[in-house]
C-alpha cells in the first residue's frame, strides 16, 4: 500500500524572490501544476491516500479560482483519498466554506480523527491553542496496526500551539510521523519503532527555499513503512556565493558569475551573492551584470554582500577633493554599506559618470 | 630636503645618466626628446616607487618607462634631509614583487632604517599623485592673458585632482539631479511621490476589496438560507410527487389488470393452436433439417415434371427424306476425302492440259518464223563467217574515214597557196637572198670595226645607255638563274615567270645592242663627215663604199620579198618567213597526196566485201545494207524459231500423257458418285461431291440427335421415380395426412412445422412476458383497495405551486451565487494588490534611502571642498602675497587673493583682475602661486620643484623678468629648471651657478 506525504504547498502564496508580477503569476500557476502532477503521479502509482500535512494554501490570499481548481483535481481522482490537515497558514474553516467538498477529501478536526486502510491507520489532528497540550494524551493507536500520524508544527521537545512535542508522541505505536511546517526534507527516528519526517515544500518559492523539493512516498508493507524522498519541483532555486575579491573588470566579474553557475539548468532560479572585497577601481556594475544574466536563467538576481576595500593610505594623504571627500565619509558614523554607497555615488559624480546609488 | 645627485641606470629612454643637483637652481638644457619628463618621473619613482598597475599605458608608468635598451631598470638618488645624506637605490621588475629598495646612509654606506619603502610619503606627507601634481610644473600651453578663473582652476588642479575640482559643480549638479529624480527639491514629482501616489491608490483598492469580505459573508449566509429554503420546498414537492405517483399507480392498476388478462388470453390461443397441430400430426412433425433435405428432392421432381423435352422433328424429316438415298449406308468420310482428292487432281490435270495448248500469238509467231526461214536456217558457222566479214567491212570504212584530210591542214594549205599565189620560190633563190643579206651585214660590221679604230670621246649618255643595256643582260641572266632555281625547288609558277622575264630581258638586250651598234656607226660616220680628227680619208671612203654595197644588197633582197605578203619587218625575218612558209606548203602538199592513195585502196576492198555479204543476206533481208544488224537479227530470229519449235513438240507429248491420266481418274470418280448422285458430268464433280458431303453429314447428325432425345427421355423417367420414392418415404415415416407428391405439399408441411415452432416460441415468450409483467407490477397489482387519497388534479395543483416556489428560490440562489462570484473576483485581486503595494513600498523605501544617501553625498562633497580650501588656500594666499612682494615688488596692500584664488592687483587706485595684465605678469603670478602651493602642501619637508620649460610663451623682456624671479626663488628652494632653448636660460650665469 502506498501513501504520499506532502506539505507546505502554499498555493497562491506571495513569492519572495523579487519575481516580476508576470513571473510571480506564472510561478503560482506552476505551483498548482506541480500539485496536479502529484495527483497524476499518485494515480499512476496506485497510491491509496495523499497526506497533506498542512499549509496547502497560503492564508487568505487564496483565489477562488485556485480553490475551485484544487477541489476539481481532487474530485477527478476519486480512487485516491486526500487527507488534509490544515496548517497555520491555512485559513481555518472559512476558506472552504461555500464549496461542496469532494467525497475523497477528508479534513481533520481539532481532535484525533482516524482513517483506516486495511491494516493501516492514519490519524491526524489540527493543533490549536486549546488542544496543543492535551492532544498527545488522547491519541489511541492499536499496536497491531501500521500507524501514521499527521501533525503540523515545529518539532520540539515541548508542546505548544505551533510546536509538535516529540516526547509526547513516543511509545504511541507510531510508525511514521508525517509532519508539515518546515520547508525542507528532514527525517529522524521518533522512538524504537517509528520515525518523524518533514516532506518539505513541493516547489521552492523564495531563495530561503533553495535545493531539491518534493514529497515522500511511503510504501507500507505488513509490518513496516518504507519512505523515499521524491524530488518533484519543476524549478529549483539556487543561492550561489561568488567571491569577487581581486576582480577588476566587468568582464572578470561576468566570467566569475558564469563559472559559478555553469552547472545550473537554465530553467532554474538563481541568486548570486557577491562576497569578498572590491576596490574603487572595480567595475562592479550590477545593472549590467543583471542585464547580462537576464536570459541565462528563468530568474536571477544579484545580492551584493561584498565590501569596499579601501587602503587607508590610498586616501589619507591624497591632497585632493576626492581624498578629502573619502576621508570625511570614512570618518563618519554611517554603516559600512552606507559609506560605500556614498563614496561610490560621489566618485561617479566627480568622474562625470551617471550617478547610481 | 635637497637633492644631491642622481644616477639613472636605465629608465625609459635614459641610460647611464648622471646628474648633480645645484644648491638652488639647477638648469638642465637639453634638446627635445631628451627625456625631461622621464627624469621627473624617475625622481618621483625613487621616492614613491611605482603605483599599482593600470590597464592603460599612460597610467601604467612601470610599463611606460621600461628601458628602451633593456638592462637593469632603475637607478639611485642621493639627497640630504635634516643634515644627513641618504642614498635611495631602487630597481624595478615587471611586477611589484620583483622591485628592490635600499636606503643607505650616504656617508657610511650602511643601510638606513630612518625611512621605509614609503619614503616619499614619510618625507613629504603627501601621496605620490599629490607630489607629482604639486612639484612638477609642466609647460604652459596657453598664450596671451589668462583669466582669473583659469588661474584658479589651474592652481586648484595643482592642489586637487583636476577632474574632481573641475567637475565639482557638474558632480553636484548630477547628484542633485539624481536626488531630484527621487525627491525633488521643489514640486511633487519624483519617484517617491509617484510611489506614494500608487501606494495610496493601492491601499484604497485593497480597502475596497477587503470591504467586500463582509458583503461576501452576508451573501454566503443568504445563500445558505436560500439553499435551505430550496431544500425544504424541494422536499415538500417530492412528497406531493410521491402522492401523485401513488394516485397514478391506483389508476394504472386497472389498466394493468386488463393488460394481464389480454396476455393470458393470448397464451391460451397459442396453446390451442398447438394442440390442433398435434392432432393433425399424431406421429409428430418432421424436423426442419429433414425438410431441408427433402426440399431439393421435391424441387428436382417439380423441375423434371415441368421439363418438356423437345422432339427433333427436323431430324426425323431428314432421316425420312435421305433414307432411300443412303439405304445402303452413307458414304464414309475417308471415301469422301479420297474422292475429293481425286476430283482435285482431275481438275488440276485438266487445267494443266488446257495450259499446254499454245496461245494464238505463239502459233502466229512460229508460223511467221517458219516463213522467214523458208530459204533455210543458216548454221552457226555461216553466221560467224558473215559476222566477221561485216566487222571487217566496218573496220575498212573506219580506216577510210580516218584517212580523210585534216580540215585545219587543208585550210593551212589553202592559206599557203594564197601566200605564194602560185609562185613558190625555189630553194636557190632563197639561199641567194640570204647570202646577200649576210654580205651586207659583213660590210656593215667592217664599217663598225673601222669606226672603232678611232678614239672616240665617249659620250656620257652612250655609256649610260650601254650600262643600262648591260643591266638588261645582267637582270635577264639573274632572272633566268632564279627561275631555274625555283623550278628546281618545285616552284613551277614562279620559276616559269622568272624565266620568261629573263628571256624577255635577254632578247631586249640583244635588240638594243644591235641598235646601239648601228647608231654608233652612224654617229662615227657623221663624225667623220663632220671632219672629226679620228678617221682617215681611206677609212671614210671604205666606210661609204661598204655602206652603198650593203644598201644595194639589201635592196635586191627587198625586191625579192616584196612579192610575198610578209608580216615581218626586217629583211632577214621576211626571208625567214618566206622560207618557213615554203617548207610548210611543200610538206602539206606531200601529205595530201599520200592520203589520197590510201583512200582509193581501201575503197576497193570495201566494195568486194559488201558484194559478198549482200549475197548471203539477200534471201532473208533483200538488198538492204546494215550487214551487222541483219546478221544479229538473223541470229535472234533463228534462236526464237528454234525455241518455239522445241516448245511445241514438248507440249504435244505432255498433252497426250495427261489425257490418259484424266480418263482413268474420271472413271474412279464416276464409280463413287453415281450410286448417290446418278450420272454426273465431269464439270460438276466437285459440286456434286460437296452436296453429297453435306447431305451425308446432315443425315448422320439427325440420326445422332434422335438417339439423344430418346436417351434423355429414359433418364428423366428414372429420376422422377427416384424422387417420388424419397418423398413417399417421408410421408410414410410421419403418417402424413396427405402423401407428399411434390414441392407444394412439402411447402404446406413446412408451414405447419414453422407454425409449430412459432407457437412454441410464442407460448414461451407470452408466458415469460406474463410472468415479467406480474413481477414488475406486483406492487401495483397487489395494491390493496384504494384508500382515501386526494384527487390527482389537486395534487398536481399543489405540485405546480411548490415548483413555482422552488423556481423562485432557485433564481434567488443563482443570483446570490452570481453576487458571490463577483465579490470573489474582487477579493481575489487582494493578493495581487498586496504584492504590488509591497513592491511599491519597497521601491519607495529604497528611493528614500537613495535620496538620503545622495543628500549625504552632496553634504560630504561640500564639506570636503570647504575643508580643502581651509587646509591649503589660507597658506597659499599668504605665501603667494609674500612671494609676489619679494620677487615682483608688489605691495602687499595692493595684492588681493580671494578664497577662490581670484588674484587682483591694484592699479591707479582700483583692484584689477589678473586678466587685465600681460602674459609676463601672469607667468610671474603663476610661478609665485606654484611656490606658495608647495609651501602650503609640503609642511614637513619642502621638496624640490621641477619646472619643465614653463616660459615658452614669454617675450625677451618677460622672460628676463621670469628668470630673474626664478633666480630669486631658488635662494630658498631647490629648483630643477628644464629647457630646450638657450634663449630661455641665463647664459654665463648658468655656468657660474
Amino acid at each position: 500500500m502506498k501513501f504520499i506525504h506532502c506539505s507546505d504547498i502554499h498555493l497562491d502564496s506571495r513569492l519572495e524572490s523579487n519575481l516580476s508580477y508576470q513571473q510571480a503569476q506564472e510561478r503560482n500557476v506552476e505551483l498548482c501544476g506541480t500539485f496536479s502532477r502529484l495527483i497524476s503521479y499518485a494515480r499512476e502509482q496506485g497510491v491509496t491516500a495523499v497526506l497533506i500535512a498542512g499549509d496547502l494554501f497560503d492564508g487568505t490570499r487564496v483565489r477562488s479560482a485556485t480553490l475551485s481548481l484544487v477541489l476539481d483535481l481532487i474530485a477527478q481522482a476519486p480512487e485516491v483519498d486526500f487527507l488534509y490537515l490544515r496548517g497555520n497558514h491555512d485559513e481555518a474553516g472559512g476558506l472552504l466554506s461555500g464549496y461542496v467538498l469532494p467525497e475523497n477529501l477528508k479534513l481533520f478536526p481539532d481532535r484525533w480523527s482516524y482513517h483506516r486502510y486495511g491494516h493501516v491507520t492514519v490519524a491526524g489532528a489540527e493543533l490549536t491553542r486549546e488542544n496543543c497540550t492535551s492532544l498527545y494524551g488522547t491519541l489511541s493507536l492499536e499496536k497491531e496496526s501500521i500507524n501514521i500520524v499527521m501533525l503540523h508544527g515545529q518539532e520540539s521537545s515541548q508542546a505548544g500551539e505551533e510546536l509538535v512535542s516529540l516526547p509526547g508522541l513516543k511509545g504511541k505505536h507510531i510508525h511514521y510521523l508525517a509532519l508539515g511546517h518546515i520547508h525542507s526534507y528532514r527525517e529522524a527516528p521518533l522512538d524504537h519503532s517509528g520515525r518523524w519526517c518533514y516532506s518539505g515544500c513541493l516547489e521552492g518559492r523564495g531563495f530561503d527555499e533553495c535545493g531539491e523539493k518534493g514529497f515522500v512516498l511511503l510504501d507500507v508493507t505488513e509490518d513496516r513503512v518504507r519512505s523515499e524522498f521524491i524530488p518533484f519541483a519543476k524549478r529549483t532555486l539556487h543561492e550561489i556565493p561568488v567571491d569577487i575579491t581581486g576582480l577588476q573588470t566587468i568582464g572578470e566579474l561576468r566570467s566569475a558569475l558564469l563559472s559559478a553557475s555553469r552547472d545550473i539548468p537554465k530553467k532554474d532560479l538563481v541568486k548570486f551573492v557577491l562576497q569578498g572585497t572590491y576596490t574603487l577601481e572595480t567595475q562592479k556594475d550590477l545593472a549590467y551584470l543583471s542585464a547580462f544574466l537576464k536570459d541565462a536563467f528563468y530568474f536571477s538576481k544579484i545580492k551584493d554582500e561584498s565590501t569596499l576595500h579601501m587602503d587607508k593610505a590610498s586616501y589619507e594623504h591624497d591632497a585632493s577633493l576626492k581624498g578629502e571627500f573619502i576621508r570625511k565619509v570614512m570618518a563618519s558614523g554611517f554603516s559600512q554599506e552606507d559609506k560605500e554607497r556614498i563614496i561610490s555615488a560621489g566618485l561617479l559624480a566627480l568622474s562625470g559618470e551617471e550617478v547610481a546609488v | 630636503m635637497k637633492l644631491i645627485s642622481c644616477y639613472i641606470e636605465n629608465f625609459g629612454g635614459l641610460h647611464q645618466y648622471a646628474l648633480t643637483f645645484q644648491e638652488g637652481l639647477t638648469v638642465l638644457k637639453e634638446a627635445n626628446g631628451f627625456g625631461k619628463t622621464t627624469l621627473a618621473e624617475f625622481l618621483r619613482a625613487m621616492f614613491y616607487g611605482f603605483p599599482r598597475a593600470a590597464k592603460k599605458l599612460e597610467k601604467n608608468p612601470r610599463k611606460k618607462y621600461l628601458p628602451w635598451q633593456g638592462g637593469k631598470y632603475g637607478g639611485h638618488l642621493v639627497f640630504e634631509h635634516e643634515g644627513r645624506r641618504y642614498r635611495i637605490e631602487r630597481t624595478f621588475g615587471e611586477v611589484p614583487k620583483n622591485d628592490t629598495f635600499l636606503l643607505t646612509d650616504a656617508a657610511t654606506h650602511k643601510k638606513s632604517l630612518d625611512f621605509s619603502e614609503n619614503i616619499g610619503l614619510e618625507l613629504f606627507g603627501l601621496d605620490s599623485d599629490s607630489f607629482e601634481r604639486s612639484t612638477y610644473m609642466p609647460q604652459l600651453q596657453e598664450s596671451g592673458s589668462l583669466t582669473t578663473t583659469g588661474i584658479q582652476a589651474k592652481l586648484g588642479g595643482l592642489v586637487e585632482d583636476t577632474n574632481d575640482i573641475n567637475n565639482y559643480d557638474k558632480a553636484l549638479e548630477a547628484l542633485k539631479k539624481k536626488r531630484s529624480s527621487f525627491v525633488p527639491y521643489k514640486g511633487n514629482s519624483g519617484s517617491v511621490a509617484e510611489a506614494n501616489q500608487r501606494i495610496s491608490d493601492l491601499q484604497v483598492e485593497i480597502e475596497t476589496a477587503e470591504a467586500q469580505r463582509s458583503l461576501l459573508t452576508e451573501v454566503l449566509a443568504q445563500l445558505e438560507e436560500a439553499r435551505t429554503v430550496l431544500a425544504a420546498k424541494s422536499g415538500a414537492r417530492d412528497s406531493i410527487r410521491g402522492e401523485m405517483t401513488l394516485a397514478a399507480q391506483y389508476s394504472a392498476r386497472e389498466a394493468l389488470a386488463k393488460q394481464q388478462t389480454a396476455m393470458e388470453r393470448a397464451l391460451e390461443d397459442c396453446l390451442q393452436d398447438a394442440q390442433t397441430l398435434e392432432v393433425r400430426y399424431p406421429a409428430g412433425l418432421p424436423s426442419l433439417k429433414e425438410l431441408e433435405n427433402a426440399e431439393p428432392v421435391a424441387l428436382r421432381l417439380s423441375a423434371l415434371e415441368q421439363r418438356d423435352l423437345p422432339i427433333p422433328a427436323d431430324a426425323e424429316q431428314i432421316l425420312r427424306e435421305q433414307a432411300p438415298r443412303f439405304s445402303q449406308g452413307s458414304p464414309e468420310t475417308a471415301e469422301l476425302e479420297q474422292t475429293r482428292t481425286r476430283i482435285r487432281s482431275y481438275m488440276e490435270m485438266e487445267s494443266k492440259r488446257k495450259s499446254l495448248i499454245p496461245s494464238p500469238g505463239e502459233a502466229e509467231q512460229l508460223e511467221g518464223l517458219a516463213r522467214f526461214f523458208a530459204p533455210g536456217v543458216p548454221e552457226d558457222e555461216a553466221l560467224s563467217q558473215w559476222a566477221a566479214q561485216a566487222r571487217q567491212l566496218t573496220a575498212l570504212e573506219e580506216r577510210r574515214s580516218a584517212a580523210a584530210p585534216d580540215p585545219a591542214e587543208l585550210a593551212k594549205l589553202r592559206e599557203l597557196e594564197g601566200f605564194f599565189g602560185g609562185d613558190v620560190p625555189t630553194e636557190e633563190a632563197l639561199t641567194d637572198c640570204q647570202q646577200k643579206l649576210n654580205r651586207a651585214s659583213d660590210v656593215r660590221q667592217e664599217n663598225v670595226r673601222i669606226s672603232a679604230q678611232a678614239v672616240p670621246e665617249a659620250p656620257a649618255p652612250a655609256v649610260q645607255k650601254k650600262k643600262s643595256v648591260v643591266l638588261f643582260a645582267l637582270f635577264g641572266l639573274l632572272s633566268v638563274l632564279a627561275g631555274v632555281l625555283l623550278l628546281a625547288v618545285q616552284a613551277v609558277g614562279g620559276g616559269a615567270a622568272l624565266m620568261g622575264v629573263g628571256v624577255l630581258l635577254l632578247a631586249l638586250f640583244f635588240l638594243l645592242k644591235q641598235r646601239e651598234d648601228r647608231q654608233e656607226l652612224e654617229r662615227k660616220i657623221q663624225d667623220s663627215r663632220a671632219g672629226g680628227p679620228i678617221l682617215s680619208q681611206a677609212q671614210r671612203e671604205t666606210l661609204l663604199r661598204n655602206e652603198r654595197t650593203a644598201a644595194v644588197l639589201e635592196q635586191e633582197v627587198l625586191s625579192f620579198t616584196a612579192a610575198y605578203p610578209c608580216t615581218r619587218h626586217s629583211l632577214s625575218d621576211k626571208l625567214a618567213q618566206i622560207r618557213g612558209s615554203r617548207e610548210s606548203l611543200l610538206e602539206l602538199r606531200q601529205k595530201q597526196a599520200a592520203l589520197e592513195v590510201l583512200r582509193e585502196s581501201l575503197l576497193q576492198e570495201l566494195t568486194a566485201l559488201a558484194r559478198q555479204l549482200q549475197g548471203h543476206l539477200a534471201p532473208y533481208f533483200g538488198s538492204g545494207e546494215g550487214y551487222e544488224e541483219n546478221i544479229l537479227t538473223l541470229r535472234e530470229k533463228r534462236a526464237a524459231y528454234r525455241r518455239l519449235l522445241e516448245s511445241s513438240q514438248r507440249r504435244k507429248a505432255e498433252t497426250e500423257s495427261l489425257a490418259r491420266t484424266l480418263e482413268s481418274l474420271e472413271d474412279c470418280i464416276r464409280k463413287f458418285l453415281e450410286p448417290y448422285c446418278g450420272l454426273v458430268p465431269p464439270g460438276e464433280f466437285d459440286t456434286c461431291l460437296s452436296r453429297l458431303e453435306r447431305d451425308a453429314a446432315a443425315y448422320a447428325d439427325a440420326k445422332k440427335r434422335l438417339e439423344n432425345y430418346r436417351s434423355q427421355c429414359r433418364e428423366r423417367e428414372a429420376e422422377m421415380a427416384q424422387c417420388r420414392a424419397a418423398l413417399s418415404a417421408l410421408s410414410q415415416k410421419y403418417t402424413l395426412p396427405e402423401a407428399l407428391t411434390g414441392w407444394s405439399g412439402l411447402q404446406r408441411l413446412r408451414e405447419d412445422v414453422k407454425n409449430a415452432a412459432r407457437l412454441g416460441e410464442l407460448e414461451q415468450s407470452t408466458r415469460s412476458a406474463l410472468e415479467r409483467f406480474r413481477r414488475e407490477h406486483r406492487d401495483v397489482l397487489l395494491l390493496p383497495e384504494r384508500k382515501d387519497l386526494r384527487e390527482l388534479e389537486d395534487l398536481k395543483a399543489t405540485e405546480r405551486y411548490l415548483s413555482e416556489g422552488i423556481r423562485e428560490a432557485e433564481e434567488q440562489r443563482v443570483s446570490l451565487e452570481q453576487k458571490q462570484r463577483l465579490l470573489l473576483e474582487k477579493i481575489d485581486r487582494i493578493p495581487d494588490l498586496e504584492d504590488e503595494l509591497e513592491q511599491w513600498k519597497q521601491k519607495k523605501n529604497a528611493d528614500l534611502d537613495s535620496s538620503r544617501l545622495l543628500d549625504e553625498t552632496i553634504r560630504f562633497l561640500g564639506e570636503a571642498k570647504e575643508s580643502l580650501s581651509d587646509s591649503y588656500l589660507g597658506t597659499i594666499q599668504q605665501k603667494f602675497a609674500e612671494y609676489m612682494g619679494r620677487v615682483a615688488g608688489e605691495d602687499r596692500e595692493k595684492l588681493f587673493v580671494s578664497s577662490q584664488l581670484e588674484v587682483s592687483l591694484e592699479r591707479l587706485g582700483e583692484a584689477r583682475p589678473l586678466a587685465c595684465f600681460s602674459a609676463g605678469q601672469t607667468d610671474t603670478v603663476m610661478l609665485c602661486m606654484r611656490m606658495a602651493l608647495v609651501d602650503a602642501l609640503f609642511r614637513e619637508a619642502a621638496p624640490f620643484v621641477i619646472l619643465d620649460d614653463p616660459f615658452v610663451n614669454l617675450d625677451d623682456a618677460h622672460l628676463s623678468q621670469a628668470l630673474s624671479l626664478l633666480q630669486d626663488l631658488s635662494q630658498t628652494r631647490q629648483i630643477l629648471y628644464l629647457t630646450c632653448n638657450t634663449g630661455r636660460t641665463w647664459g654665463e650665469w648658468e655656468i657660474e651657478n
